[in-house]
C-alpha cells in the first residue's frame, strides 16, 4: 500500500506509460510473468487495499491507477490483443491508442440501418484525425485497431446469415484499411453469398 | 462504522446463512434455536405478522398463495422474460406485473417486490447476528451467484437497504467458496469450484496464489439448480399417478407443495439410501375417496431422469475450462458448493467430469458465508491482518445497441473488475441535441437475447454541425459488478445533462417507500410442541445393509425399549422402533446434512482434527461396520453410552449414542 504522495506521483505519470512499463515487465514477458506482475501490482493499487483507511483521495487515486493496471493486463494477457497493440507500438512509437468518434442515431431516426454507413463519410468533420473514415494511403497504428471491430460485426452477421449488415461492416473496415487481406477476402465471401441468393430468386 | 463485527451474509435461493468472526475464527451463526441454515422463505399472516424461515416453511402447506420461497429466481427480473413464465408455474403464489414491467407479488391486496421479501429475509439474518453481538449489526458483505446480471445485482443491493444493511460489497458465491477454502494457506494452485444451488448453477476456475484470489473464468446458468432436481422427482411421482388415477397432480395447486416437500426429502434420502419410498395418504380425493400416492424412487432411476440437468451444468463447465484455457486435468482441485451438491449423484458425476475427488473438508451449506465473513473483515480491518485480495471477472458482456438488432461489446466476459472503458460518440445532425444510447449484457451479441439495462440519455452538450460534438461516455463495472455510466462532453469537460436511467435501480423515493412497508411488518415466531424435541437421525442394521430412519423424538430417553419417532414436521402419529433392533443414533441439528453426520460416523476419519480432546475409538459393529467417536472411558454398560462422534473440520454438531448390544469391540486409534 502507498502513501498518498505515493499515489499522486504514480497518476502523474501513468497516462504516459505503456502497458508493459505500467506492469513493469519486459516487452518479451511471459504469460505467466504478466499474471505474475497483475497480481504484484494489485496488491499495490487495487481499490480494497484502500478501503478500510477511509480516506477518499488515496481510494480515488487507487482507482485510477487500478484502471490502467487492468487495462494493461487485459491487452497483454490476451494473445490477439497484445500482438495488435504491439504492432500499433511499433508503428508509432508515441502514440497513446485513441478513442474514435462514432455517431448515434438521434432519437427521431427511424432507420438506423441507412444512418450507420452514411456517417462514415459524412458525420464526422474532416479535420477530425482520429475519424475512422480519414483516407490515408496507409492507416497508423492509432486507427488501424478500428477497422477489426467492424470485421467482427461483420463476421457475426455473415454468421446469422444476414449478408446485407455484413457487407455494409466489411465496407467500413476496408475503408480504414483498404489493403488488408483478411477483410478483402472475406468481403469476397460476402459478395459471393449475395450473389448466391439472388440467383436463387 | 459502527463497533459491531462486519458479517457475511450468503442469501441463497433455498436457504441462507450468516457468518462472521469471533471465538478467534471465522464461523456461522446460529440463531437462538441453533440452526446454522435459514430457510429463505417468508409467509406472510394477519395485521402485517410475517414468519421467517423455518416457522414460514412449516407454512407452505397450510398457506401456499402467502408463502413466499425460491424470492432469487425472480429478483430483478422482468415479468416477460422466459425464466419468470417457468417459475409462475413452478411457485404457488401469484406474479403480477409491477411499475417498470419489473414483477411484484400480491399479497392481501398489497404488491411486494422481490426486493422487499429479500429484505425480509436478510433483516432476520441481520437479526441472527445482532442477537449474538448484543449490538445492532448494520455493514455486511452479500454474496450472490456469478452469473448475475447488474439488474440483479443491483436489486440485491437494493434489498439490504431496505433491510438496514449496509451492503459493503457484493461477492460472487463461487469467489467467496474459494476464499474460505484457500484463506491463510499459502496456496499456489488452480481450482474450480462447482457451485450448483437451489436455483442457479455458476462455474468459476481460480489461481491462488498466496494472497491473491484470481477469477480466470466464470461460467454459468441461473436458471439451473436443485430445485429443478425436485422437479424430475414431482414429474416421475405424477406420471405415475396419472397413469394409475388418470388424475394429474401437477394440475392441482394443493397438492403441489406437499408433492414438492416429499420430493425433496426424497432426493435427500438417496444420498444416503439406494432406494426410498415416496408415500402421501389421501394427496387427492377421487368420487368422495381419498386417494394415496405411494412410490418407490431409486437411485437408478432418479440418475436417469436427471441426466440432461446434470449434462447442462458440464455444458457449462466446458464453458468455462475454454474461457480459461485449460483442460480439466490441468485443475488442482475441485470444490462443490451448495446444498444440491451433497447429493451422491452430483458427488459422482463432478468426479467422473474432472478426473478426480471433488475436496469434501467443508460444509457445502457454509463455504459462502464464510467467504464473505473473510472479506468483510478483508475490507474493514486494520492493516496488521494478513489480508487476502480478491481479483474477481464480470460474468457478462457489456455492450450498447448497435446496428440491426446486434449489440457491440465495450467490455467483454471475463474482464477484470473494477474496469473502465470508454467510447466516443458524435452526432449525425445538425444542432442535435440529444444522445441516447441502451446499454446491454448478454452472453450473446444479438440484442433480443441480452438484458436490457438502461438507456441512458445524454443532452445540455454544445450545439454543432453533425459529427463535430466529441462526448466521450464512460462505462465502469464497479467492485459489486455493477455497471456505472458517465459522461463528458469532450470539447468543454463538461458532464451536464446527464440523465442515467438503469432499469432495475429503486430511486431513493421507492426505496424510503420500501423501507417503510417493510418496517411495519412485525416478525413473529410460532410456538410448536416440536421445538425442544431432538432430531435424530436412527441406524438400524438389517438384512440388506443399514436402514436409516430420521425424524424428532421428544423426551429422548435411550434406555426405553422402544423410541417414539416422529416424522419432520407432521402431526401424525409416531413411528415405534425397537431399541433393540438400533445400532446408534445421533442427535442432530438439522436433516439436510444426513448424509455427511453418517459420513462422519461411518469413515475412517482422515486426519486429526486439532480440538480432539479425548480419546478417539473405533467401535466394531456385530454386522461388521464401524462406528468412530471420542470418548474418555468406553464403558460397555448395560444398555449403551454417549460417545462424541468424530466431524473432522466441520462444524456439524451432535452426539451419538451407541446401543451396547451391537458393539463387537473397540479400541482406540491413534494416527
Amino acid at each position: 500500500m502507498l502513501s498518498l504522495v505515493e499515489l499522486e506521483t504514480v497518476k502523474s505519470v501513468i497516462g504516459s506509460l505503456s502497458h508493459y512499463q505500467i506492469l513493469k515487465i519486459s516487452t518479451v514477458a511471459s504469460e505467466d510473468d504478466i499474471q505474475t506482475a497483475f497480481h504484484r501490482e494489485a496488491l499495490l493499487f487495487h481499490p480494497d487495499r484502500y478501503y478500510a483507511a477511509n480516506d477518499p483521495k488515496s481510494s480515488d487515486l487507487s482507482k485510477e491507477i487500478y484502471a490502467k493496471v487492468v487495462n494493461a493486463y487485459r491487452t497483454l494477457s490476451n494473445r490477439t490483443k497484445r500482438q495488435e497493440y504491439d504492432r500499433q507500438r511499433l508503428a508509432s512509437p508515441s502514440a497513446a491508442p485513441t478513442t474514435k468518434a462514432k455517431a448515434v442515431p438521434t432519437p427521431e431516426s427511424s432507420s438506423e440501418l441507412t444512418n450507420r454507413p452514411q456517417f462514415s463519410n459524412e458525420a464526422v468533420a474532416d479535420d477530425d484525425e482520429n475519424a475512422i473514415t480519414s483516407i490515408r494511403p496507409r492507416p497508423t497504428g492509432a486507427t488501424a485497431g478500428a477497422g477489426s471491430r467492424f470485421f467482427k460485426l461483420a463476421q457475426t452477421a455473415f454468421a446469422a446469415r444476414d449478408f446485407q449488415s455484413a457487407k455494409m461492416n466489411i465496407q467500413i473496415a476496408l475503408n480504414t484499411d483498404s489493403s488488408n487481406p483478411e477483410y478483402l477476402n472475406f468481403s469476397q465471401r460476402i459478395e459471393t453469398e449475395l450473389k448466391k441468393n439472388q440467383t436463387k430468386k | 462504522m459502527s463497533s459491531a463485527p462486519v458479517v457475511g451474509i450468503d442469501l441463497g435461493t433455498s436457504n441462507s446463512s450468516v457468518a462472521a468472526f469471533f471465538g478467534g475464527k471465522h464461523q456461522i451463526i446460529p440463531d437462538v434455536q441453533g440452526h446454522r441454515l435459514t430457510p429463505s422463505i417468508i409467509s406472510f399472516g394477519k395485521d402485517k405478522m410475517v414468519l421467517v424461515g423455518h416457522d414460514a416453511k412449516a407454512q407452505i402447506f397450510a398457506n401456499p398463495k402467502k408463502t413466499i420461497s425460491s424470492i432469487k429466481r425472480l429478483i430483478g427480473r422482468k415479468i416477460f422474460s422466459p425464466e419468470v413464465k417457468k417459475a409462475q408455474t413452478l411457485l404457488p403464489f401469484k406474479l403480477v406485473e409491477g411499475a417498470d414491467q419489473n414483477i411484484a407479488i400480491e399479497i392481501d391486496g398489497q404488491l411486494y417486490s422481490p426486493q422487499e421479501i429479500s429484505a425480509m429475509i436478510l433483516r432476520h439474518m441481520k437479526d441472527i447476528a445482532t442477537k449474538k453481538f448484543g449490538e445492532e449489526v448494520t455493514e455486511a458483505v452479500i454474496t450472490v451467484p456469478a452469473h448475475f446480471n447488474d439488474n440483479q445485482r443491483q436489486a440485491t443491493k437494493d434489498a439490504c437497504k431496505i433491510a438496514g444493511l449496509d451492503a459493503l460489497r457484493i461477492i460472487n458465491e463461487p469467489t467467496a467458496a474459494a476464499l474460505a477454502y484457500g484463506f491463510g494457506k499459502g496456496l499456489r494452485e488452480t481450482v474450480a469450484i462447482y457451485d450448483l444451488g437451489g436455483g442457479t448453477f455458476d462455474l468459476s476456475i481460480l489461481t491462488l496464489k498466496d494472497q491473491v484470489f484470481e477469477v480466470i473464468a466464470t461460467a454459468g446458468d441461473t436458471f439451473l439448480g436443485g430445485d429443478d432436481f425436485d422437479d424430475r422427482i414431482i414429474d416421475l411421482c405424477a406420471e405415475n399417478f396419472l397413469k394409475r388415477t388418470k388424475i394429474d397432480l401437477r394440475a392441482i395447486p394443493q397438492a403441489l407443495p406437499i408433492l414438492r416437500s416429499n420430493a425433496e426429502k426424497a432426493k435427500r434420502r438417496l444420498s444416503y439410501a439406494e432406494k426410498t419410498d415416496i408415500y402421501i395418504p389421501g394427496i387427492v380425493q377421487q368420487d368422495g375417496q381419498p386417494i394415496d400416492l405411494q412410490f418407490t424412487l431409486s437411485r437408478e432411476i432418479f440418475r436417469e431422469s436427471t441426466q440432461d440437468l446434470i449434462q447442462r451444468t458440464f455444458t457449462v463447465c466446458d464453458e468455462g475450462l475454454r474461457t480459461a484455457g485449460l483442460k480439466a486435468s490441468e485443475l488442482d482441485a475441485v470444490i462443490l458448493v451448495g446444498g444440491p451438491t451433497k447429493m451422491s449423484l452430483i458427488f459422482e458425476a463432478a468426479a467422473s467430469y474432472f478426473g478426480k475427488m471433488p475436496l469434501r473438508d467443508h460444509n457445502p451449506d457454509e463455504v459462502v458465508a464464510l467467504g464473505a465473513s473473510i472479506q468483510a473483515q478483508g475490507l474493514t480491518g486494520t492493516n496488521t491482518q494478513k489480508k487476502a485480495l480478491l481479483l474477481d471477472v464480470t460474468p457478462l458482456d457489456l455492450g450498447i445497441a448497435t446496428v440491426g438488432g446486434y449489440t457491440e461489446t465495450i467490455v467483454e466476459a471475463n474482464s477484470p473488475i473494477p474496469i473502465q472503458a470508454s467510447e466516443v460518440f458524435t452526432t449525425t445532425r445538425d444542432n442535435q441535441e440529444t444522445v441516447n444510447i441502451r446499454i446491454f449484457q448478454g452472453k450473446n451479441r444479438r440484442e433480443e437475447e441480452s438484458s436490457e439495462l438502461g438507456e441512458f440519455e445524454f443532452s445540455g452538450f454544445k450545439k454543432a454541425k453533425a459529427g463535430l460534438a466529441a462526448i466521450e461516455v464512460f462505462f465502469s463495472i464497479n467492485s459489486d459488478g455493477i455497471v456505472e455510466v458517465s459522461a463528458k462532453d469532450k470539447e468543454t469537460g463538461t458532464s451536464a445533462g446527464l440523465k442515467v436511467k438503469l432499469s432495475a435501480t429503486m430511486d431513493e423515493k421507492k426505496l424510503s417507500e420500501s423501507t417503510e412497508r417493510s418496517n411495519q411488518h412485525r416478525e413473529v415466531q410460532l410456538k410448536s410442541d416440536m421445538k425442544d424435541a431432538q432430531k435424530v437421525v436412527i441406524c438400524v442394521p438389517s438384512v440388506g445393509g443399514h436402514v436409516y430412519e430420521d425424524g424428532f423424538i421428544r423426551d429422548l430417553d435411550p434406555k426405553a425399549s422402544e423410541l417414539s419417532v416422529f416424522p419432520e414436521g407432521s402431526k401424525v402419529d409416531a413411528k415405534k422402533i425397537e431399541t433393540s433392533k438400533c445400532a446408534w443414533f445421533i442427535s442432530i441439528e438439522d436433516f439436510a446434512n444426513i448424509p455427511r453426520y453418517i459420513e462422519a460416523v461411518t469413515q475412517r476419519p482422515a486426519a486429526i482434527h486439532n480440538e480432539l480432546t479425548g480419546q478417539l475409538y473405533q467401535f466394531k459393529l456385530k454386522d461388521g461396520s464401524f462406528v468412530f467417536g471420542q470418548v474418555d472411558l468406553p464403558k460397555l454398560q448395560e444398555n449403551g453410552f454417549w460417545i462424541q462422534p468424530y466431524f473432522p473440520h466441520d462444524q456439524l454438531p451432535g452426539k451419538l449414542y451407541l446401543y451396547s448390544s451391537m458393539v463387537q469391540e473397540s479400541q482406540p486409534v491413534n494416527f
